[in-house]
């Protein structure tokens, strides 16, 4: 699998940076327009996540011509309750977060219905939010 | 509905005048300030709900031009007098993103295209 690997800061200025790359190189390889809203949706979120939750973090981007796999890894502070954070309107994002759009609480769930698998560790250390895709046209992915 | 009508009918501002593209045909639109919202409504739309679609938000950062971009909109309408920044126009170009505002609220922008035509979902 070829790898790719972004470092994520905490400025919401730049938020969005590397869905974007994302989103333009699988416009390139011509992937099916569905599948690439739901790998930019997806990242997206998650990118937004470790901009205002953590204290930074990195992103990896793993493919080979079957399947996309999307690693965002953070240094911390962890998530309290991945449970809770899986619940549609559950947030503990702050008032700053919410006038610029986000802390709907809609982001854990926003991801696990674009991926095909959403895999997520937290722990104070730090918290890794894996998101696998199939690059397939017509494959079902089951949400 | 054609991007030029759009603009007339809520007296819009034309911000990105490099991108605009008057005789756009615009069939669909959706509403938020909340850009996880936006998303979730609109993960399983179909194609031509983006191709053909225009997203009001009185969210003037450039996550709202981001999330257009996520979503393949291309025309972004700022509502209740909102103007973009340097940097908020300088994601939109970056995007190819056309960007209009206009002085009418979320609520009356949004009456004015469904009383043209303008749907929130493509059947």
């Amino acid at each position: 699998m070829a790898k790719l690997t972004y470092d994520i800061s905490t400025s919401l200025e730049n938020a969005g940076y590397i869905s974007s790359k994302i989103k333009r190189m699988l416009n390139e390889w011509g992937i099916d327009k569905q599948i690439i809203r739901r790998v930019a949706i997806a990242s997206y979120e998650a990118e937004i996540n470790v901009v205002i939750h953590s204290y930074g973090g990195i992103c990896n981007v793993e493919y080979d011509d079957k399947e996309l796999r999307i690693e965002f890894l953070d240094r911390g502070p962890g998530i309290p309750s991945i449970e809770n954070a899986m619940k549609e309107g559950w947030s503990t994002a702050s008032q700053q977060d919410r006038e610029n759009g986000f802390g709907a609480g809609m982001g854990f769930p926003n991801m696990k219905k674009a991926a095909d698998q959403l895999i997520v560790e937290s722990s104070p250390d730090g918290t890794s939010v894996l998101m696998i895709f199939s690059l397939h046209p017509g494959v079902e992915h089951a949400s | 509905m054609k991007l030029k009508e759009i603009v007339e009918v809520l007296n819009a501002k034309i911000f990105t005048p490099d991108t605009y593209d008057g005789e756009k045909e615009v069939k669909y639109a959706c509403g938020s300030d909340m850009m996880s919202d936006a998303l979730m409504l609109l993960r399983t739309a179909p194609d031509r709900f983006f191709e053909h679609g225009v997203l009001l938000t009185g969210l003037v950062t450039k996550q709202s031009i981001r999330t257009a971009e996520m979503l393949d909109f291309e025309v972004v309408i700022l509502v209740r007098g909102k103007t973009p920044n340097d940097n908020v126009y300088d994601a939109a170009q970056e995007s190819g993103i056309i960007v209009i505002g206009t002085e009418d609220s979320m609520f009356t922008a949004s009456g004015k295209l469904y009383a043209n035509g303008v749907l929130g979902k493509a059947e």
